[in-house]
C-alpha cells in the first residue's frame, strides 16, 4: 500500500567523526530495530515519550516487514503522555491500518500481551510503551522474539536504568526543529537526538549521539550544516503588538 | 416434561418435634395469614390460608415470620438455572414449580426412571422437599407432580388413562373454576373429558369460563401446544461433562474443558461451524452454578484456542464443595474462514494469518476485556478526537487505504499522542489571533519559540450540545503547532474566536503532544 504522507527518516550527524571506525552508520543501526530482538527506545528526560511513539512508528513504516503490529500501552503512560493518535501515525509513516492497539490496565497484563503477540507468529512487529520492565522480563520478551524472528520495540520512560536483555538501548530527547524554509517562524522538520546507550550488535558504536531529522518534504537524506540548523531568532515576530494574557 | 414442585423444609432428617413449628405468613386484606408450614407445624394443623391467629391457636409456641416473596422467586429461579444440568430447556412455573423439558436428554441418566431418581436424590441432598412429575405435556407433567398420589410419578397409559383419575385441581385453574366444578359434581379430569365441549360451555356463566378450563383440558391431553418459555436461549451446541468425583481445583476444570471443547468441536464440525461465544456452566453440589464466558472475534473450531479462550477466564472461580457437572455452550456461530497462505508471490512467507490474528486479539481481549483491544477505524470528521473511531478489534484489520487517499492535501498534521480531554493551559497570546508565546501547561511554563497555525477547525454545530464542555461546545478551534526551547513540540488549540458573539472568553486547550 502506497502512502500518501510517506515519511523517510533521514539521518544527520552533526559532528565530525572522531576516527574512521566510529562511522557508524546510523541508518543501519536503527534498521536493526526491524529485526528480531528486544530495541529499547528510552527518554532522556520526562516528557519525551511522544518522540519516542513517533520514531517507533517511522522506524516500524520503514524497516519493519510488513503486517499487523500489536501496540501496547500501558493505562498509566496514557494518561501522562496521550494516547497513540491513527491520524499522527501515518504522518510518521506507519499505516494505521495494520495497528490491533492495547491498553493495559497493569504493567504486568502489558508484558502478558508483549509476549503473547511476540509468541503467536500473527504480527509482523510488536510496540509498547511500558513503565518498567525486569531484566527477566526483558530475557523473556527476548527469547520469544527470537523464537518467531518478530522485533519488539519497547518504550520505557526516561527513569529506566540498568540491566536489560535487549539488543540496544537508544536515549531519544526531542531536539530543536530543523529551520522552516517557508516560514522562518514555524517549526521546521522534526529533529530527535538519540544517543545509543548500550548495542550488543555494534558495541564499538555505544555512547554515540546522533542527530535524526524526519524529511517529509523531499523524502530523501538531506545534510544539514550546523550554521543552517539554527533556530530563527524566536521572538521576531509578534513585536509592537499589545499583548494580553487569556485562557 | 417433568415438571417439579419444591418446598423447603427446614431440617428433612430431624423428626418433627426436636424443632419448634414454623410458618409463613403473608399479610393480604382480611388480616395475616398463613401461606407455608414446616413438618412441625403441618402435625398441629397449620395449613396454608388459615390466619395467623388461628394457627397460634393450634400450634403453641408456634414461631412465625413474613414471607418474602421476591428472595423466594430469586432462590426459584436459581435453583431452576441449576437445574439446567439436567436439560437446557428449563422454566419458572409459578412460584413453587420448575418445568424441564426433558426431551432427548433422559438416555444420559439410562432412561426416565433414572433421570428421576437422580433429580430426586439431589434434591434431597439439598434438604428440599418436592414432588416430581412425567408426562408427556407440560399440563400432564404439573397434573401429576401436584395431585398424583405418589410423590414421584411417571404417566402410566395413554394421556387420557393417565390423568382420568386425577383431580380437576390438577389443571392449573383459577378457584372459582374449581368451586364451580365441584358444584357440578365433576371432581375428577376423567369426568371432563366424557362430557361434550358445548354442554361443559353451557354450565359456565360465561364463555371465557369455559374456554379458560377447556384450554388448560387440551394443554394437559396434548391438543393444544404448549411450548415451554426456557429461561435461557436454548444452545444450538453444547457438551457437557459429568464428574463421578467432584471437582475442587484449576486442573481439573481445565481437564474437563479440554474433553468438552474436543466433544464441541466434534458437533460444530459436523455443521461446518465455528462459535464466537462460548459459554461454561459448572454445576457446584450445594445447588449452584459458576458461569464463565468467552468471545472470540471470528468463528473459530479450533480446540486449543477455544479451550484457552476458556482456560484463560478460569482465574476466581470457585469451585466450593465441587463440581459435578460442567457444561459447554456454543454461540454466535458463523461459517468458518479458512484462508490458504499464498505460496508463492507477494506475500509468500508472510506471517499474515488473519486466523492467528483473530486469535492473538482474542486471548488478550479474553485477559483484558475486549474494549482494551481495539484498531481504529477512519471517521469522516475534522475534530481530530472524532476523525478516527476506536472499535474492539472485529475480526480483521480496517483497511486505510481509501481514508488515506481522500486525507485532504492541505489538512495539518497530526500529532502521534492525543489526550482524550483536552487539557486547559494558560496562554499569553496576541489578541485575537496570534499564537501562544507562552503557555503553561501542568504548572510547568513553557516559552514558545516557534509556532505555526492557525489551522481551523470548525465546530459540528449539529452534535454540538449548546454551554457543552470542551469538546462538545459549537465554538470554532484555531489549531497552532508550537515549539519550545527545548524542541518540544505541542498541539494547542484556541476554543472559540474573540468575536464570535459568545457569552464567555475564548479558553485555551492543550490537545496533543507531537514528540
Amino acid at each position: 500500500m502506497m502512502l500518501k504522507q510517506a515519511t523517510h527518516l533521514a539521518l544527520v550527524r552533526l559532528s565530525e567523526p572522531a576516527d574512521a571506525a566510529a562511522q557508524a552508520d546510523p541508518s543501519a543501526l536503527l534498521a536493526a530495530m526491524g529485526e528480531s530482538g528486544v530495541h529499547e527506545l528510552t527518554e532522556a528526560r520526562f516528557g519525551d515519550m511522544p518522540a519516542l511513539t513517533a520514531l517507533a512508528a517511522l522506524v516500524l513504516g520503514t524497516h519493519a516487514r510488513p503486517g499487523p503490529v500489536l501496540w501496547v500501552t500501558e493505562a498509566a503512560l496514557v494518561r501522562e503522555h496521550g494516547r497513540p493518535l491513527a491520524r499522527g501515525l501515518l504522518g510518521f509513516g506507519l499505516d494505521p491500518g495494520r495497528l490491533l492497539t492495547v491498553a493495559a490496565p497493569r504493567p504486568r497484563d502489558a508484558l502478558w500481551c508483549v509476549e503473547e503477540g511476540l509468541r503467536s507468529g500473527a504480527v509482523a512487529a510488536v510496540v509498547a510503551a511500558l513503565t518498567e520492565a525486569s531484566f527477566t522480563a526483558t530475557r523473556r520478551l527476548a527469547l520469544a522474539s527470537e523464537a518467531q524472528g518478530v522485533p519488539a520495540i519497547l518504550l520505557m520512560p526516561h527513569r529506566r536504568e540498568g540491566a536489560t536483555a535487549a539488543e540496544a538501548r537508544w536515549r531519544v530527547a526531542s531536539a530543536p526543529s530543523a529551520p522552516n524554509p517557508y516560514d522562518p517562524k514555524a517549526p521546521g522538520a522534526v529533529r530527535w537526538q538519540a544517543r545509543l546507550e548500550r548495542s550488543r550488535r555494534a558495541p564499538w558504536a555505544t555512547g554515540r549521539q546522533f542527530e535524526l531529522e524526519v524529511d517529509d518534504a523531499t523524502r530523501s537524506l538531506g545534510v544539514v550544516d550546523r550554521l543552517a540548523a539554527r533556530p530563527a531568532r524566536p521572538d521576531a515576530w509578534g513585536a509592537g503588538e499589545p499583548l494580553r494574557r487569556t485562557g | 416434561m417433568l415438571g417439579g414442585r419444591e418446598s423447603r423444609s427446614a431440617a428433612p432428617d430431624e423428626p418433627p418435634s426436636a424443632l419448634p413449628p414454623f410458618a409463613l405468613t403473608e399479610r393480604i386484606a382480611t388480616g395475616v395469614r398463613v401461606v407455608a408450614a414446616d413438618a412441625a407445624a403441618s402435625a398441629f394443623g397449620v395449613a396454608p390460608g388459615l390466619r395467623l391467629a388461628d394457627a397460634r391457636a393450634r400450634a403453641p409456641g408456634l414461631l412465625s415470620e413474613e414471607i418474602d416473596r421476591a428472595a423466594d422467586a430469586a432462590a426459584l429461579e436459581r435453583l431452576a438455572r441449576w437445574m439446567t444440568r439436567w436439560s437446557p430447556a428449563v422454566a419458572v412455573d409459578g412460584r413453587d414449580g420448575v418445568l424441564l423439558d426433558v426431551t432427548g436428554c433422559a438416555h444420559l441418566w439410562g432412561g426416565e426412571s433414572g433421570l428421576m431418581a437422580d433429580v430426586s436424590a439431589r434434591l434431597d441432598r439439598l434438604g428440599l422437599r418436592h414432588r416430581l412429575g412425567l408426562a408427556e405435556t407440560p399440563g400432564a407433567a404439573w397434573a401429576l407432580a401436584h395431585t398424583a398420589s405418589g410423590q414421584i410419578t411417571r404417566l402410566e397409559g395413554d394421556l387420557g388413562t393417565g390423568l382420568g383419575d386425577l383431580p380437576v385441581a390438577g389443571l392449573r385453574l383459577g378457584e372459582e373454576a374449581l368451586t364451580l366444578l365441584r358444584r357440578f359434581g365433576l371432581t375428577r379430569i376423567g369426568q371432563l373429558a366424557g362430557i361434550g365441549r358445548a354442554a361443559l360451555a353451557r354450565r359456565f356463566q360465561s364463555a371465557e369460563a369455559a374456554d379458560r378450563v377447556l384450554l388448560r383440558l387440551d394443554q394437559a391431553m396434548g391438543r393444544i401446544a404448549e411450548p415451554l418459555r426456557p429461561l435461557e436461549p436454548l444452545p444450538e451446541h453444547s457438551a457437557r461433562v459429568p464428574c463421578p468425583e467432584p471437582l475442587i481445583d484449576q486442573a481439573g476444570l481445565e481437564a474437563a474443558i479440554a474433553r468438552l471443547v474436543a466433544d464441541l468441536v466434534k458437533g460444530l464440525e459436523t455443521a461446518g461451524l465455528g462459535a464466537r461465544h462460548l459459554r461454561l456452566i459448572a454445576y457446584r453440589s450445594d445447588g449452584t452454578r459458576a458461569e464463565r464466558e468467552a468471545r472470540a472475534a471470528r468463528p473459530s473450531r479450533d480446540p486449543a484456542h477455544l479451550a484457552r479462550l476458556l482456560t484463560d477466564r478460569l482465574e476466581g472461580l470457585d469451585p466450593g464443595f465441587g463440581i459435578d457437572l460442567v457444561r459447554l455452550e456454543a454461540g454466535a456461530l458463523g461459517p468458518v474462514e479458512t484462508a490458504a497462505p499464498p505460496l508463492r508471490g507477494a506475500g509468500a512467507g508472510e506471517a499474515q494469518d488473519p486466523a492467528a490474528l483473530a486469535a492473538l486479539a482474542d486471548r488478550m481481549a479474553s485477559r483484558l476485556g475486549a474494549e482494551l483491544v481495539t484498531t481504529a477505524l477512519p471517521q469522516e470528521s475534522h475534530l481530530p478526537e472524532r476523525a478516527e473511531q476506536r472499535r474492539a478489534f472485529a475480526g480483521s484489520l480496517p483497511d486505510w487505504t481509501d481514508a488515506v487517499e481522500a486525507l485532504p492535501e492541505h489538512d495539518g498534521l497530526r500529532p502521534p499522542a492525543l489526550f482524550d480531554r483536552p487539557e486547559p493551559v494558560e496562554v499569553v497570546a496576541e489578541i485575537p489571533d496570534g499564537p501562544p508565546m507562552r503557555f503553561v501547561w501542568r504548572r510547568v511554563p513553557r516559552r514558545v519559540v516557534r509556532a505555526e497555525g492557525p489551522e481551523r477547525i470548525g465546530p459540528e454545530w449539529w452534535r454540538a450540545q449548546p454551554g457543552g464542555d470542551a469538546g462538545t461546545s459549537a465554538r470554532a478551534r484555531d489549531y497552532y503547532r508550537v515549539e519550545d526551547r527545548d524542541g518540544r513540540r505541542y498541539w494547542l488549540y484556541r476554543e472559540g474566536l474573540y468575536e464570535d458573539g459568545q457569552a464567555t472568553l475564548p479558553r485555551w486547550y492543550l490537545h496533543g503532544l507531537f514528540g
